[in-house]
């Protein structure tokens, strides 16, 4: 048995543990032989009690205990954890059609969809030539009918008046000539 | 106390805290060489495991697997603070022989107070790699034996022998390019 094959197994006879198989008695003989195995083995010994001078010392502080969740938690994570991905498309969702204006429409026209994420078309301040010819013919209509009754108002009242006045002259003549 | 944390006692798991902080503490401060990374690390452990009880199938290796998230924790830690670290402190080599300090256990114990004594073993201990030195701290500290050891660094146990062994000699090398004699 050579030194450098056994050195390893040094530590079987450094911890002679119970219930641990004890070194192998090839390995006793040789320790017992061999010098500069004894002198190492030794030198093993003497550094184990120089480690043991290193003593324990207590922690710096005590360990915050970790507490558990909160029961109501432990109910609802495992819930939150499968709804989670379509509450948030849910609320993106909803968030789209609040902020854009979104109107949604069925009636008896159909179904329609319409945002405000368009720009609407911007209404002329002016008519165009077309329009301001057919606003005038119909403010001319309108004062062709309005002049026509307006007339036929003064003819009858001229009429009216002219009547009264003919009557009036018929009756101071007839007075005169029974005077006469 | 174990068994009743895992049907959900809240006061068991709160004792339980209070008996094994001390350890984990003294476990992640031994590896990472820093107090307040330690603390750090035994609000992490506990957190872990507060949240991973269902994971534990044997009430009887408790231990073990605290040790092992506690480990987890430090390596963790270890790689946020600097990814490219591999030691804490250089050591500082001495010439063999000269102004050499002594661990040996004289009466007095004059030549270095227990503050130094300490450092020196962490910076020996911070010079190893991280599997000689976990076994190490495992076995010679956390009071672990050989099987355990393989058991929380998921290791076979002639691994977990060989580790031991070569972090014990390379403690050894390291305390004497430190200048020390034990």
């Amino acid at each position: 048995m050579k030194c450098d094959e056994i050195k390893e197994r040094f530590v079987e006879l450094l911890y002679q543990e119970q219930g641990t198989p004890s070194a192998s008695p090839e390995l006793q003989a040789h320790i017992r032989s061999c010098p500069a195995c004894q002198r190492e083995l030794a030198g093993l010994k003497e550094l184990q009690a120089t480690l043991k001078l290193w003593g324990d010392e207590p922690p710096l502080r005590p360990t915050v205990i970790p507490r558990p969740e909160p029961a109501l938690g432990r109910i609802l994570f495992p819930f939150w954890r499968v709804v989670r991905y379509p509450a948030i498309a849910a609320l993106v969702t909803l968030a789209f059609l609040g902020l854009s204006n979104a109107q949604i429409r069925w009636n008896r026209d159909g179904f329609s969809f319409t945002t405000g994420l368009r720009p609407q078309a911007v209404q002329a301040s002016y008519y165009t030539k077309e329009e301001m010819k057919e606003i005038l013919e119909n403010v001319m209509n309108i004062s062709r009918q309005d002049n026509f009754q307006m007339m036929q108002y003064m003819l009858g009242t001229l009429d009216s008046a002219h009547a009264t006045e003919l009557r009036a002259i018929t009756r101071q003549i007839k007075e005169s000539r029974s005077r006469n | 106390m174990i068994q009743r944390f895992l049907e959900g006692d809240e006061q068991a798991f709160t004792e339980l805290v209070r008996h094994w902080e001390a350890r984990v503490f003294n476990l992640a401060w031994r590896y990472l060489g820093n107090r307040e990374d330690a603390q750090d690390v035994v609000q992490e452990t506990f957190l872990s495991v507060f949240k991973s009880a269902k994971n534990l199938r044997d009430p009887g290796s408790f231990r073990t697997w605290l040790y092992r998230i506690t480990l987890n924790h430090c390596r963790s830690h270890r790689r946020r603070r600097s990814p490219d670290l591999s030691l804490d402190d250089p050591l500082q080599c001495k010439e063999d022989g000269e102004g050499e300090l002594t661990l040996s256990m004289t009466a007095g114990r004059d030549s270095l107070d227990s503050l130094e004594i300490r450092d020196l073993i962490r910076k020996a201990l911070m010079g190893l790699s991280e599997e000689h030195r976990t076994a190490i701290i495992l076995k010679e500290y956390m009071g672990l034996n050989l099987e355990e050891v393989a058991r929380v660094m998921d290791c076979p146990l002639s691994t977990a022998k060989s580790r031991l062994y070569h972090g014990l000699r390379g403690v050894q090398r390291n305390l004497v390019r430190i200048g020390v004699r034990s």
